[in-house]
């Protein structure tokens, strides 16, 4: 340590670390995944892909108003009420991220279909509930920490001032929680958009971009010119959004309009009402389904065949998320360095968040093509699609750090990289060890990417999908099983950590 | 008609006891300062007579109503907080017709008002200015604004003054007390600047670990303290232990003649002592000049006292003083360095 300590006073050693993030991130993160825009033959659009195109954003928008609806109000009640059992709610909150999202499309499409309510078969419905289950902790999560972030002072002046609980609520929290909400709702969309492992599962013969481009990919001969020409209109589309919703949630100012003082008076006496409504939709419509494939398991959790999947998912995990925190970290500090194109560098990270992971897995797979070995083709698809969920919060906790903190720590004699390991680090660890959870998880329960890169490689997720679709939905069921429990304990040792600063 | 009553309530925060059997009147018009060192508990009385907080027992009456469990938009008040909060997201006058809008008035009217108001706290040509864009007597006078739209003839001021520079602080003082008589307010104003209160109050109520010490117009608290601690409290104090046998004890040089007997504290207020050519031999270990005055620590016997002079030490080393400036106390329970103290 006392070594980098000394080398980091030398200029040429920060600009060696920027110049190795930003080479790895091109060649490794940016070539890769566009890449495939310069494999294009001959651009084709037909009515299929428009209809495709209109089903994904339709889906999208309707997974993002339910998940803001009820949202709003279950991070409203874990940031502001107490409640017995709220750490147990807080906790559960997240649990449907960690299922495989392939586990988590069986788990659905049985429980609202004939496994279980009978309510309705795969299909547009089943695509909604199942996206809302996987993007409704997103919504929840962002606005919770945009409400406590509000001086609770402020709700207490507008009660002195005669604002009832539901107007100051209209008039003061939801502007103040907007921005917060917001970057939720547009990371849920962009998830909603891009998902297509479990999506297959749950679609029945509805082709969103996601499955269509799967189905271009997989038909012989395979359509790669279809497929490719699909994926640059769909990003084009889910890039231009993404950048018009972002471009609006800084506007700061808002303006007070009429109320109806009695009327919203009287409704906030029923303020138990929506806490109900948020609770029971969690439990109802996200939770429960979630888990639903437990009750098919044929307890049989430790077949060999699903103990090679999970050894290889967690492989490949690690070493993507390695790799993504090693080169990713120096690129989250590049970004937040105040230069004159951070604020590209950040953009093109996060576009790798808009991009479906299906489209993702077939640039990577024609990237590499006959370069690479297949298992390093699967962590380097990986590494390019998590990338972005551990560097973009990374960049926003640094961004919020106080500058001054690191000139104080210059100005007693620290060296820069003393400096950063001593005063930094500990200060953005949980966010770095929430990025890694984030990062890890996806890594193992990844589904559509995978899907496109590997040929005899067998993840978990894919054995999921292989087995669903040989009809063996017990099995599927215990691997899920098995895969959920050592997740969890993955979890917990990592979140154990993110109390621990170093 | 704002009248104020406050009885016997008490407050638990857990097991912590943050008020102990309070009671309290409170007159219309009156301008009363809650003063105590931090901790006392006068912030949590002023928002349990405000409503933000309720009492674990005990009642408050605001015009002759039972309102102890009633919110605090129900109660027709004016609050000031200590940091202001101010709405961000919204501009000043937005901010300062809050109130009027939020009881369901007409918004083109509410402005109106606000403007008005802003204009009266010397705000106008920053309607459209958001709070962070606002200097700090700016946002103070700002959110005295959004508390006077209401309407509300009842203030309650959380260390109004707390987040500003010196000399604005003393500035905002006039310009608060003047404001308070001119629109006729009751206010409660809690601080724990013994200056602020000297200067604002018409009524002082000091206060300390969660009790109630001494109720009285600035003068009295000043000349006739109830305790120790509330003369040290307010304007500081030298003490010194005496003895009287049949009123008689010596002190400083000084025989005492009273109708007391046994053991006593003598309080002396530093401006009381004063160099002469008689009295008590001293020597002084410190001076400071503050401008108008100069401030002394003086050592005498082994007794270190503190003198306050328009008058420069000159050549003479000896003190007096007069026997009617001194107070005695019967030695607190708890012992006399414990009860100065603060917990």
């Amino acid at each position: 340590m006392r070594f980098f300590d000394k080398a980091s006073q030398d200029p040429r050693w920060a600009g060696a670390m920027n110049a190795v993030a930003l080479v790895f991130f091109c060649a490794f993160v940016l070539g890769p995944l566009f890449y495939i825009f310069s494999q294009i033959g001959h651009f084709t659009f037909n009515d299929g892909m428009r209809n495709a195109i209109i089903a994904s954003f339709s889906i999208g928008l309707a997974v993002t108003l339910v998940d803001l609806a009820f949202g709003i109000p279950l991070a409203w009640l874990l940031a502001k009420k107490k409640f017995p059992l709220k750490g147990v709610l807080d906790a559960i909150v997240d649990l449907p991220l960690i299922v495989p999202t392939s586990a988590l499309g069986l788990s659905i499409t049985l429980f609202w279909g004939t496994g279980g309510l009978g309510l309705f078969e795969p299909g547009i419905a089943a695509i909604i509930v199942l996206h809302i289950a996987f993007t409704f902790s997103y919504v929840v999560r962002t606005t919770q920490a945009a409400i406590m972030e509000v001086d609770s002072d402020l709700a207490r002046a507008a009660g002195t001032l005669g604002a009832s609980p539901l107007t100051s609520f209209r008039t003061l929290w939801l502007p103040l929680v907007r921005a917060g909400a917001l970057s939720g709702a547009v990371l849920a969309f962009t998830r909603s958009l891009g998902e297509t492992g479990a999506t297959m599962i749950a679609a029945g013969t509805l082709r969103t971009v996601p499955i269509l481009t799967v189905y271009y990919k997989n038909a012989t001969p395979a359509d790669i010119d279809a497929a490719i020409s699909l994926s640059a209109v769909f990003l084009l589309l889910s890039a231009a959004l993404f950048l018009l919703v972002r471009s609006k949630l800084n506007v700061k100012r808002a303006t007070l309009g009429r109320v109806y003082a009695d009327a919203e008076k009287r409704l906030s006496s029923y303020g138990w009402l929506s806490d109900g409504v948020a609770l029971a939709f969690l439990l109802g419509i996200v939770l429960l389904p979630s888990f639903w494939f437990l009750r098919f398991t044929n307890f049989d959790f430790f077949a060999a065949r699903t103990i090679d999947a999970i050894l290889v998912s967690f492989g490949v995990a690690a070493a993507a998320t390695l790799l993504t925190i090693a080169f990713g970290l120096p690129l989250a500090l590049l970004i937040t360095d105040k230069r004159k194109y951070s604020w590209l560098l950040r953009l093109l990270v996060e576009l790798g968040m808009v991009m479906p992971t299906v489209t993702i897995g077939l640039s990577l797979s024609l990237f590499w093509a006959g370069k690479l070995d297949e298992v390093f083709v699967l962590v380097f698809a990986h590494v390019a699609m998590i990338y972005p969920f551990f560097v973009s919060p990374v960049a926003e906790i640094l961004s919020e750090t106080d500058e001054n903190l690191v000139q104080v720590a210059r100005s007693l004699g620290a060296k820069p990289f003393y400096a950063f390991r001593t005063v930094v680090l500990p200060i953005i660890w949980p966010t770095v060890i929430a990025g890694t959870v984030v990062a890890f998880m996806k890594s193992v329960s990844e589904t559509g990417g995978t899907l496109a890169v590997s040929k005899n490689i067998e993840t978990i997720p894919l054995l999921i999908v292989n087995l669903t679709k040989n009809g063996q939905q017990a099995e599927a069921a215990s691997a899920a099983v098995l895969l959920l429990a050592v997740s969890l304990v993955f979890v917990m040792v990592l979140r154990g950590s993110q109390r621990k600063k170093p | 008609m704002p009248n104020i009553k406050v009885k016997d309530v008490s407050k638990y925060f857990g097991r912590v006891k943050a008020l102990a059997h309070v009671d309290l009147e409170i007159r219309e018009g009156e301008y009363v300062v809650l003063l105590g060192p931090s901790g006392c508990g006068k912030t949590t009385l002023l928002k349990i007579i405000s409503g933000i907080l309720q009492p674990s027992t005990g009642t408050i009456h605001i015009a002759g109503r039972d309102m102890t469990l009633l919110p605090p938009e129900d109660r027709d008040i004016g609050f000031l907080f200590q940091n202001y909060a101010l709405f961000p997201h919204l501009s000043a006058l937005d901010n300062a017709a809050y109130g009027p809008i939020a009881r369901g008035g007409n918004p083109d009217k509410a402005r109106r008002v606000a403007a008005d108001m802003l204009e009266l706290v010397h705000l106008k040509g920053r309607e459209g200015a958001l709070p962070r864009e606002l200097s700090g007597g700016m946002q103070q006078r700002l959110a005295m604004a959004r508390a006077l739209t209401t309407g509300s003839k009842l203030m309650f001021l959380d260390e109004p003054t707390n987040a500003l520079d010196a000399h604005i602080r003393v500035e905002l003082r006039t310009e608060l007390r003047r404001m308070a008589k001119k629109l006729g307010l009751t206010v409660v104003h809690v601080t724990h600047d013994q200056e602020e209160a000297m200067a604002l109050a018409d009524k002082i109520v000091i206060m300390k670990n969660g009790q109630v010490l001494q109720v009285g117009t600035p003068s009295d608290v000043y000349h006739k303290p109830s305790s120790p601690f509330v003369a040290s409290f307010l304007g500081g104090a030298n003490f010194l232990r005496v003895k009287f046998t049949k009123g008689k004890a010596m002190l400083l040089g000084h025989e005492l003649r009273t109708k007391l007997h046994g053991e006593f504290v003598a309080v002396i207020r530093p401006e009381n002592l004063r160099f002469s050519h008689s009295g008590t031999k001293v020597e002084v270990i410190s001076s400071r000049s503050y401008g108008p005055f100069y401030r002394y620590d003086v050592d005498c016997d082994g007794v270190r006292l503190q003198i306050r002079t328009t008058h420069k030490y000159e050549e003479t080393d000896r003190i007096t003083f007069s026997q009617k400036n001194v107070l005695y106390f019967k030695e607190p329970e708890e012992g006399l360095e414990k009860s100065l103290g603060i917990e």
